[in-house]
């Protein structure tokens, strides 16, 4: 009973160590007291944000937004951690700022508390709000300034770009990197306008549950095949991630198969082996791959996902994308979007 | 009094002829299934075209060869596995539905009222989170955890000095609720993109992942464990009386129940640990079969096993080749199992519905 006790009061006193300390770290952080001038915005959910006209520190709910922050150059006024997967733990190890900043109290993947965004002191949160707006209902109620984006198409994300220009005042930065973005996309288009329909490769991309969970016609993934010059061979369903059955795979002989979202290794050896899909051209003739990066995700977010749309050109149609150097390019990027190359950072293709 | 027996004899006796001619509607039935599921799925090929195959092979067929050779694979390497997983886990999971209704006496009792289920999710989670990605390890990892749920309610009914039922559902009810946790964390833990897609596409259940590498490992268990419980239902009927009259009768009613708890354990986590959490079968079928024949196990349990087969059997069939996309099963094993089994219950007599 007695150690009982002890045992709860140093909990207790460990508690409350610890909530002097991370308050105590808040108050020695600049948080401008009063801020006379205010602006108004308009989010891309459509609500109408009253935002204060300078914008030192800044918070983030995702690696999207995370991402576009550093993107345009203004990684210095992020509050906390929030790029995810090997790119963060890379980061952290380039960044010396980077590493400083404390980690959100909330597990890497999961939607970060109101509570653990009130203190780091944020003035603006951005919240992704492609699917739903209850984050930001939820951080609204706690009193923080939210400001919800998406970018689940191209042109939504340059909607998010010129967004973050304008509140986080770097119209230049976001105009530049809107339009580096936009060359990239250029030099994909029209390479396999010349490719007739049948003579397409068929693509295969299949989701991170199982080789039997695919790519619908509705998801950006179908699209980037489909901006590749290859055929999404699934692009008849609906939804997200749709299960199929095996005998659906070797109906629809897929001449690629591409493991996406996945860092798990091993599998490609074991669908090679797999007598049941022994038939499929993709297995045939060993184009099997793991969608890259080893670092970070290329199917999503965008911007990011341009490199995959490269990377899968390279891979269905070489011949059209012969002068295009992947490793090359993505350095390039990684430079723009992080300030550190893809090498750099760890990344292999 | 006599006279009350001879009666009872002569209804026995008409019992048992009503249930060999269940038995033979039933068998013809899981046939039938059989049949049909050979012949349909996304992948156009017949039994006819498995015949040709067959004689093809022995150098005198006709047709295309070439087309023959990806016809084949696909009756042999996918359509044949998953029918024959479809037939074992539909009825390792009513018959072992059947057993813990008798051992708890309780008509709502399933395979997870003791935390197995619940158990085999946590070690496959655990697995996808912490062990090396290796199907096999994911599939072994499941069915330890599920035998460790086992494992632990004997331990602690053991530690409580108390061999009532009730004591066991209690420990069911615990252990689940701390496997669930466990799970739940670990989900919470896990990326979204990857590992939890994983997990709860597991949790979900499929037969998809019926190949003859994976049947190896997970029918024998099955099928000895369906057997067992199958050719030893006997003493079934005196556990679902209360421990007072079966101990009068003479039996050692705690070997027996653990006998049968650990039997049903074994057949529940090794299906489990290869198409997941298959909800609603093991709840169901048992109580239909127990409409048809009446709660005299000896007649149950055979009636049970092919009733099971059948439906699991029949609803994979479906899902399966009715559209691209897959409907994951348990979703429609409750959505077709849980309005049959209401209708069935409005229809029957009460005397029908008693489950001892």
């Amino acid at each position: 009973m007695k150690k009982t006790g002890k045992t709860i009061a140093l909990i207790l006193a460990l508690m409350i160590l610890t909530l002097y300390t991370s308050t105590g770290c808040g108050k020695t952080a600049t948080a401008p007291e009063d801020e006379p001038e205010k602006r108004f915005i308009v989010d891309q959910v459509g609500r109408k944000v009253e935002l204060p006209e300078k914008i030192e520190r800044v918070a983030t709910s995702h690696h999207f937004d995370t991402k576009l922050i550093y993107a345009l150059g203004q990684g210095d006024k992020m509050t906390h951690k929030r790029i995810s997967a090997k790119e963060g733990e890379a980061m952290e190890r380039l960044d010396a700022t980077y590493a400083a900043l404390p980690d959100l109290e909330a597990p890497e993947y999961q939607k970060a508390s109101a509570e653990a965004l009130m203190v780091v002191k944020p003035q603006v949160v951005f919240s992704y709000a492609a699917f739903d707006t209850a984050e930001i209902e939820q951080y609204t109620n706690a009193g923080l300034t939210v400001v919800g984006v998406k970018g689940e198409t191209l042109d939504d994300t340059y909607e998010a770009i010129q967004l973050m220009g304008d509140i986080l005042d770097c119209k230049k930065q976001a105009d530049d990197f809107e339009t580096y973005v936009k060359e990239k996309v250029s030099t994909i288009e029209g390479r396999a306008k010349d490719v007739k329909d049948e003579g397409k490769p068929k693509v295969l991309f299949t989701g991170p549950k199982s080789i039997y969970t695919v790519a619908t016609g509705d998801m950006f993934q179908s699209e980037m095949i489909e901006m590749a010059g290859g055929i999404n061979v699934s692009k008849e369903l609906k939804g997200r991630w749709c299960e199929v059955s095996p005998e659906q795979i070797v109906a629809w002989n897929p001449d690629y198969i591409f493991l996406g979202s996945s860092f798990g290794t091993g599998t490609v050896d074991d669908l090679l082996k797999d007598p049941a899909l022994s038939t499929v051209n993709a297995i045939k003739n060993k184009n099997v791959f793991i969608f890259p990066s080893n670092i970070g995700w290329w199917d999503f977010p965008l911007p990011q996902s341009i490199l995959g749309i490269m990377w899968i050109g390279k891979t269905v149609l070489p011949e059209k994308y012969e002068d295009i150097d992947m490793t090359e390019i993505a350095d390039e990027y990684y430079n723009r979007a992080f300030g550190y190359s893809f090498t750099e950072m760890g990344g292999k293709l | 009094m006599i006279k009350d027996t001879v009666k009872e004899t002569i209804e026995d006796v008409k019992k048992e002829r009503s249930a060999g001619f269940l038995y033979i509607l039933f068998g013809v039935l899981l046939l039938a299934v059989i049949f049909l599921s050979l012949n349909v799925g996304r992948y156009p090929v017949t039994i006819i075209d498995a015949f040709n195959i067959m004689l093809n092979k022995f150098g005198f067929g006709v047709g295309n060869v070439e087309s023959s050779l990806e016809k084949g694979i696909v009756f042999w390497h996918i359509r044949i596995p998953r029918i024959v997983l479809g037939i074992c886990v539909g009825s390792a999971l009513s018959v072992s539905g059947a057993v813990m209704q008798a051992l708890f006496k309780n008509p709502l009792a399933s395979p997870d009222i003791i935390g197995v289920t619940q158990g085999a999710s946590f070690g496959a989670a655990f697995a996808f989170m912490c062990l090396p990605q290796v199907p096999i390890v994911i599939r072994i990892s499941s069915f330890l955890f599920g035998f460790l749920a086992i494992l632990l309610c004997f331990f602690l009914a053991e530690r409580v000095h108390d061999n009532s039922i009730t004591v066991l559902v209690l420990i069911g009810i615990i252990l689940s609720a701390l496997f669930q946790a466990g799970l739940s964390l670990i989900i919470y833990f896990s990326d979204p993109y990857d590992q939890m897609q994983k997990i709860t596409y597991w949790i979900m259940g499929s037969l998809q992942s019926a190949t003859w590498k994976n049947l190896i490992y997970s029918i024998p268990p099955i099928l000895v464990g369906v057997m067992i419980l199958v050719f030893l239902s006997w003493r079934l009927n005196i556990m679902s009386q209360s421990d007072e009259e079966a101990m009068s009768l003479g039996i050692n009613v705690l070997f027996w129940r653990y006998f049968y708890l650990a039997i049903s354990a074994i057949t529940i986590s090794a299906s489990a640990s290869i198409c997941g959490n298959i909800g609603w079968v093991g709840l169901i079928i048992p109580h239909i079969a127990r409409m048809l024949v009446g709660p005299e196990h000896k007649r149950l349990m055979p009636l049970t096993a092919l009733l099971g087969a059948s439906f699991l059997l029949l609803i994979d069939t479906v899902i399966r080749s009715l559209s691209t996309g897959e409907i994951p099963i348990s979703i429609a094993t409750s959505l077709v199992g849980a309005p049959f089994l209401g209708y069935l219950v409005m229809r029957s007599k009460k005397e029908a519905r008693e489950w001892r």
